[in-house]
């Protein structure tokens, strides 16, 4: 029989008095492998800023720029704040903008939602379900800080710091299947038509439950540039939940160390350091994968992650001007540590010979891990999804910059298709170099750069991802482009 | 009376009966036998070896009558007509039905010659449009019970069903219907399963037989007129008492096994069918007048088969101004093929501007082509590239159909042609027989019969017979909703 190395495929249908079908034995065996695994896939981290703003940088403060993508059934926007709020009676507010499919980010958005920002943690519940949009509008989602406290040129000395640590759609479980609803998985007893379109039907229903949950790209921040002082200092900003099925935080850091003895690079969770590197001396430079056991943390908690820089003494170097280190985030992502695989049941032949306890026993196993993926899919990692951290430049030149630092990545392909928006984008994998633009900034080059999305006037699309040479399941990818303005990248699984 | 005996068919002066029948009107009428000068035929399940998957069938008769006799003032265009044989003393059995395809006309010799083809001259002259089917096989076994109307609500066989009805076709099993249409059929379900079907207006007798090849099967005119759609597990499955062919029985036989015909690689392409989102699946701005109070029919074919649509959106102004809410109704609604009625409302002409549909379409995606190994011969053998076929749209599927092409043609077996044989109206193609010939050391060896040419009216026909031993067949197989003890062995379909 075939060697299976496609994605999930069709489930059968069968109809009672037909041959009992090895091929169809083989689908099922390796849909539920398929299932299995995506059940268990690691969770990208919500992605705030690599930098904190103050309100002094702007009024209003552009906090975040998100975007989503509107499926019918989805009631609710939430959006999770944490603030410091100014001791200068400011009366900071959040504004919350939503509009559809408009990619610009000139456009104006229309304000949804407004409140007082209180200090510490706050949930913000927008209700998007009454607002007019459609199925598979993309959300453009700008949240902004302001007050009306100050008329004019800032003055105050004592501004708040104000982070989104988390944003999300939800709930994924209420959007409508083609499938309708669970079927349940049969007991086999008879391996009778009933129960093998019972079992297919469940695989359908999986995939396509799956299907409606986008996997936004992660916004990875390359050569972040460090300080040239003591101090401790912000690479990275975002959250992850402690997901029921997820025990671990990846955090992969890049760094390289010029000339700033006494460095380390220090990991948060909830403000508290959980895992160091370092101290690294001059010269350092690595790729680490930082793994970092959250299962001490209760199952649903939100988990605030910070990546920053500390250097506990600065030492002015002799060379000059002085070069300050640079650190690249490329995904951060929570993730089961021994994620394992219900142990699927040995594939048949066509045309061998099996007792019927045999095949009952094959399709028996089918159908006990098509119930654990259900389950699985009960834990909020199917329920809600963040959403995608824009750039967002005050000018083309900002943005230009940005698109050479925030760069979105998908840590492995595993859909079928990206849904995109913005304009002037490629794609990169396979070999990567970097390019120096003299009297510019740096590029990169992969073999592989297929346009995704043309320049000129914004526009949204759903690309075939397995229609791209060279970029398989698995792969990792990049988006990027010179100037290129990303207002949206979720992969699909079918 | 009962059907012919050996005795009469074998006899050393056997008395050959025949009754030919047309359909000018609504009821059958038989030729006078004194105004035919022969009925010759052919019925053939395939050429070649006979056990390739859909590929060329035939059936034709070819009535010579007498050019002066009352038939020559009939129009003759696609009348129906049956042939059926027997012996003196004897029913006579059916043996050949179909359309007038061509008549000549030979004023020497006073005769007027009928080409009859085979049903699948009236099928492919009917376009088809079909739903969209998901998980369906493309032919399901036909019963007492089966629901083969389309327009019963309650439709659940297959595309390959339901374009047999919509051409006129009834089901064998449930004679009640047969006045109803023009020919019958019967099927089996078929093997292997697309995940999605559907029938798009093309010829509709290729359409059945891409059905056909996408399946493994085999789709023929048995000699009986039945449209018949068999599994290749049904081509050497036994029967109580076969007939055994023997030298008492043929003048010759003669045999090949075309070498070139092995097959070691069998290349199989397929597109993966996408279902997509709701989006924009039409959009036409063609503008259109609707004469005063007056209607337009108006036929939609969207680029993809729909998988479900809403409503047509028709953008109709009135030339002194404002927009018209045009009375709108969808007469045939299928999956690639939309019919409008646009009734205006107003006493004056109106502009269409614009009709839009949204839906859900199947797309296709990037051609993929995989290769199997049957393991059967050496660096000599050949590569069979499957032709392309819409219908195979999953890895998978392309592989199974690989191993089954493997299994019953890419090792070419002895064909046998057993000519000057009395023709014996009982035969059937695709009929289990054994053949024994002592010189051939051959003893009851199983085979199939792949065509029977008749000819001298009913009088001497040739029948070209295939060896199946050993090929795989249904009553070793364990069969969906029988059954079995735990311990019972059976082996596993495709």
């Amino acid at each position: 029989m075939s060697t299976f190395t496609a994605g999930f495929q069709t489930p059968p249908s069968v109809r009672d008095g037909s041959p009992v079908s090895a091929g169809d034995i083989n689908l099922l065996i390796h849909n539920a492998e398929v299932l299995d695994q995506l059940s268990r896939l690691p969770r990208p981290a919500h992605n705030f800023i690599s930098q904190r703003f103050e309100l002094n940088d702007a009024n209003p403060l552009y906090a975040g720029w998100y975007s989503g993508q509107f499926r019918a059934g989805l009631t609710t926007l939430t959006i999770v704040t944490q603030s410091a709020i100014s001791g200068d009676s400011l009366a900071e507010r959040l504004r919350v903008k939503i509009t559809a499919n408009k990619f610009d980010p000139a456009v104006n958005g229309t304000t949804r939602y407004e409140a007082a920002l209180s200090a510490g943690e706050q949930t913000h519940t927008i209700t998007i379900s009454g607002m007019g949009f459609v199925d598979l509008d993309i959300l453009m989602v700008d949240i902004e800080v302001y007050t009306n406290a100050v008329a004019g040129g800032l003055i105050s000395q004592n501004w708040g710091v104000y982070d989104v640590s988390d944003a999300y759609l939800s709930p994924f479980s209420s959007v409508a299947l083609v499938a309708g609803a669970w079927p349940g998985v049969p007991s086999f007893g008879p391996v009778s038509a009933a129960n093998v379109n019972q079992l297919a039907a469940a695989q359908d229903w999986l995939i396509q439950r799956m299907d409606v949950v986008p996997r936004p790209l992660f916004q990875m921040i390359l050569y972040h540039q460090g300080q040239l002082s003591t101090g401790t200092f912000s690479i990275w900003n975002g959250s992850v939940v402690r997901s029921a099925l997820h025990d671990r935080l990846r955090v992969p850091v890049l760094y390289t160390i010029f000339q700033t003895p006494n460095t380390s690079i220090r990991i948060r969770i909830n403000d508290t350091v959980v895992d160091t590197i370092g101290p690294l001396a001059v010269g350092a430079s690595a790729f680490t994968v930082r793994a970092i056991d959250i299962s001490g943390y209760a199952a649903g908690l939100r988990l605030r992650v910070r990546v920053e820089e500390f250097i506990s003494t600065y030492v002015e170097p002799d060379v000059r001007p002085p070069v300050p280190s640079r650190f690249s985030i490329t995904g951060v992502e929570t993730y089961t540590a021994a994620p394992g695989a219900d142990a699927p049941p040995t594939l048949v032949g066509i045309g061998t010979d099996y007792s019927y306890a045999a095949v009952q026993g094959r399709l028996n196993g089918v159908a006990a891990m098509a119930s654990n993926a259900y389950t699985r899919l009960a834990a909020d990692t199917w329920d809600r999804v963040r959403l995608f951290r824009r750039n967002y430049g005050y000018d083309p030149g900002q943005q230009t910059y940005y698109s050479t630092v925030f760069v979105p990545l998908s840590m492995r392909r595993v859909g079928a298709a990206l849904w995109l928006a913005g304009r002037g984008i490629r794609a990169g994998y396979g070999g990567a170099a970097t390019v120096t633009v003299p009297g510019g900034f740096y590029t990169y080059t992969y073999t592989f750069e297929p346009s995704l999305l043309p320049g000129g006037s914004f526009s949204s699309a759903r690309i075939s991802l397995g229609a791209l040479d060279g970029l398989g399941v698995g792969v990792p990818y990049i988006l990027q482009g010179n100037g290129a303005e990303i207002a949206y990248a979720a992969e699909e699984l079918r | 009376m009962t059907a012919p005996t050996d005795a009469q068919i074998y006899a050393n002066v056997s008395r050959p009966e025949y009754l030919v029948e047309w359909k000018p009107g609504v009821s059958w009428l038989p030729l006078a036998a004194d105004d035919i000068f022969s009925v010759d035929g052919a019925l053939e399940a395939d050429a070649g070896q006979g056990l390739a998957f859909g590929a060329s069938t035939a059936s034709d008769l070819t009535i010579v009558t007498d050019d002066v006799s009352s038939i020559s003032s009939v129009t003759p265009d696609f009348v129906p007509v049956r042939v059926s044989f027997g012996y003196d003393g004897s029913a006579k059995i059916a043996g050949g039905a179909g359309i007038i395809t061509s008549r000549a006309r030979d004023r020497g010799s006073r005769s007027l010659t009928f080409r009859v083809e085979g049903w699948q001259a009236a099928i492919k002259r009917q376009p088809v449009y079909s739903p969209l089917f998901n998980r369906r096989p493309a032919f399901t076994a036909t019963t007492a019970l089966s629901v083969e109307d389309p327009s019963s609500g309650s439709y659940v066989a297959g595309v390959g069903n339901y374009i047999l009805w919509t051409c006129g076709g009834r089901p064998l099993e449930q004679p009640a219907t047969h006045s109803g249409g023009s020919f019958v059929y019967s099927c089996r379900t078929a093997l292997i399963t697309s995940p999605w079907t559907w029938a798009a207006g093309a010829d509709s007798w290729e359409e059945l037989l891409r059905l056909t090849r996408s399946t493994g099967g085999q789709l023929y005119q048995a000699p009986d007129g039945v449209i018949t759609y068999r599994t290749p597990l049904d081509f050497a499955e036994t029967v109580a008492s076969p007939f055994t062919f023997g030298p008492d029985v043929y003048l010759n036989m003669t045999e090949d096994r075309p070498l070139n015909e092995l097959v070691r690689i069998v290349e199989c392409s397929f597109v993966q069918r996408t279902l997509l989102p709701w989006q924009e699946v039409y959009k036409d701005d063609t503008a259109r007048v609707i004469p005063a109070s007056g209607t337009l029919l108006i036929t939609i074919v969207p680029q993809w088969p729909l998988y479900r649509h809403g409503p047509v959106e028709v953008t109709t102004v009135d030339p002194y101004g404002g927009l018209v809410t045009p009375t709108v109704t969808v007469s045939d609604d299928k999956a690639q093929r939309i019919i409008l009625n646009v009734a205006n409302p107003l006493t004056r002409p109106v502009v269409i501007t614009r009709i839009r549909v949204q839906g859900e379409p199947v797309a296709a995606g990037e051609e993929e082509l995989v290769e199997y190994d049957t393991g059967i011969g050496s660096l000599l053998t050949t590569k069979l590239t499957v032709e392309s076929n819409v219908f195979i749209q999953e890895r998978d599927h392309a592989l199974r159909l690989g191993q089954m092409i493997g299994d019953f043609y890419g090792l070419p077996r002895p064909v046998r042609v057993l000519s000057g044989c009395p023709f014996d109206p009982r035969r059937t193609l695709g009929e289990y027989v054994l053949l024994t010939d002592s010189a051939w050391g051959l003893s009851a060896a199983p085979h199939r019969i792949t065509s029977i040419r008749h000819s001298e009216t009913g009088a001497v026909a040739d029948y070209t017979v295939v060896d199946v031993a050993g090929l795989p067949k249904r009553s070793d197989m364990f069969i969906l909703g029988d059954s079995y003890s735990a311990g019972d062995v059976r082996k596993l379909s495709y």
